[in-house]
């Protein structure tokens, strides 16, 4: 990984260095401020909230923005039924961030706030962004680092820490008159507490009416050794699972927009992704917009995505006669499944002048989305379900009005 | 020997000859790129939004152009 940065860095230089010579200003951030309603609805989870967006520029060098975000959350997923039961809690975000524009450069700093009863997390970022080649080429680059807390709800001495870096790299294209291309990398360096403090893992027991039960805390081995599980990661519910306190993660991706003509364009996204746990996905995206009158403008989308390879500690039904391992989950984002969605927008823009802003936007999204996982099994309690493969619905809407400065 | 030093001789009148690559759009031409049909993100907000729900159902995360805090998936 130390070489890949540093390949990185030589990377950057070497571009800045050829091309800063032939490049013109660059612009800050468009003036806007933004006020957003998301709901999202599936799988016995419903969470929504407002998130509202400042953006206002200070002289011609400085923008500054500040962002307020809720996530209210009625969660009855599967994995909450499994061992528990519906509960209610609340997410709020603040984010703060200054860009600084110096001829055909943006360095821009951020900060943000995360907290929830049992989750806090705080993130300081910085990007520096770089035109060049007549403007029709920007580079950008970006680290940040992030420190959580977690605590767990009926465990009051129970806290523990995670670090998370990223260090990102960009690099965006004109191709042509209607042709804009995109290259981007980044990767995710965690270490620390990185499990849930609830979830437990599933093993089969055969004195069990259903099969299999939940472990938790000390366990014996079928040679009759008592071990307790996952030590070093006590807290919460002690060795509901076991994750390495390590994982590095890096993600490649591709995107174009081409404009078939003045009222629409094609945009094309693929993405790769693999990590140290042995996960590996691609998603690919396309979205098509259209600007059916000067007003008003339509987007229709659709997105795969597909996790091949699920965590090499997954399991949907440990056996523990075959022996305890090092690492176990039974967490469903860490096991094989697709992903189908598909999606539309409408936008409405407001022309006339109002004394504060220029003009305005209304815009309304809708998102459909279908999981389907491939060896996560359907179980709760309630015997009469049987067991089969999980998957689940998810209807997302965004509904926002946007003003302009 | 004689084949490769013709060959390098000639490599070498050849990118001596090549002029700089100049930039092929010119800014009086980009009228169409600045439309928002041709932004990767118009709205800040709502794409920071839908990465956020990826990022909590996937178990990928990184090179989707905008970054967050927390994790709102306990």
């Amino acid at each position: 990984m130390v070489v890949t940065n540093r390949l990185l860095f030589l990377f950057s230089l070497f571009f800045l260095s050829i091309y800063a010579s032939i490049s013109s200003a660059a612009i800050l951030p468009e003036e806007r401020a933004d006020a957003l309603y998301h709901s999202y609805d599936g799988g016995g989870v419903t969470i929504d909230g407002p998130s509202v967006l400042l953006r206002k520029n200070v002289g011609e060098k400085f923008s500054f923005s500040g962002n307020y975000y809720v996530d209210m959350v009625t969660s009855a997923s599967v994995d909450v039924l499994a061992t528990a039961s519906e509960y209610t809690e609340e997410r709020t975000e603040y984010s703060f961030g200054v860009d600084y524009l110096n001829d055909r450069t943006i360095m821009s700093l951020s900060y943000t706030n995360s907290s929830e009863s049992d989750y806090d997390a705080n993130t300081i970022g910085f990007n520096i962004s770089q035109e060049f080649f007549g403007d029709l080429s920007t580079l950008t680059m970006g680290f940040a680092l992030g420190d959580d807390t977690v605590n767990a709800t009926g465990a009051d001495d129970f806290e523990a820490e995670a670090e998370r870096k990223r260090i990102s790299l960009g690099l965006s294209q004109i191709l042509s008159k209607r042709f804009i291309a995109s290259f981007s990398y980044e990767g995710v360096f965690d270490e620390g507490f990185l499990r849930n403090p609830y979830r437990l893992t599933r093993v089969a027991n055969a004195s069990d009416p259903r099969g299999y039960s939940y472990i938790q805390g000390n366990q014996t081995d079928a040679g009759g050794t008592t071990r307790t599980l996952c030590s070093g990661q006590e807290g919460g519910r002690q060795g509901g699972e076991c994750y390495p306190e390590t994982r590095n993660s890096e993600a490649f991706a591709v995107r174009g927009i081409y404009a078939f003509n003045e009222r629409s364009s094609l945009r094309a996204e693929y993405r790769l992704y693999q990590d140290s746990w042995d996960i590996e996905s691609n998603n690919i995206e396309l979205r098509y917009s259209h600007q059916i009158t000067d007003r008003w403008l339509a987007e229709f989308r659709t997105r795969t995505y597909q996790q091949s390879t699920g965590a090499f500690f997954y399991s949907d039904l440990l056996d523990l006669n075959e022996g305890i391992p090092e690492f176990y989950a039974r967490d469903k984002e860490l096991s094989e499944y697709s992903v189908q969605q598909f999606g539309l927008s409408i936008s409405y823009k407001f022309k006339s002048r109002h004394e504060f802003f220029n003009n305005s936007t209304i815009n309304f999204s809708w998102d459909h989305i279908t999981f389907d996982y491939d060896n996560f099994s359907e179980v709760d309690n309630d015997l009469s379900d049987g067991e089969s493969l999980y998957s689940l619905d998810a209807d997302i809407i965004r509904i926002f009005y946007s003003a302009f400065f | 020997m004689k084949i490769f030093s013709l060959a390098f001789c000639i490599l070498f009148v050849s990118a001596c000859s090549i002029k700089p690559i100049e930039p092929w759009v010119k800014a009086h031409e980009r009228e169409l790129l600045s439309s928002p049909i041709m932004s990767f993100e118009r709205d800040p907000v709502s794409t920071r939004y839908i990465n956020h729900v990826y990022e909590a159902r996937e178990a990928a995360r990184g090179a989707e152009g905008s970054a967050g805090g927390g994790c709102g998936c306990n």
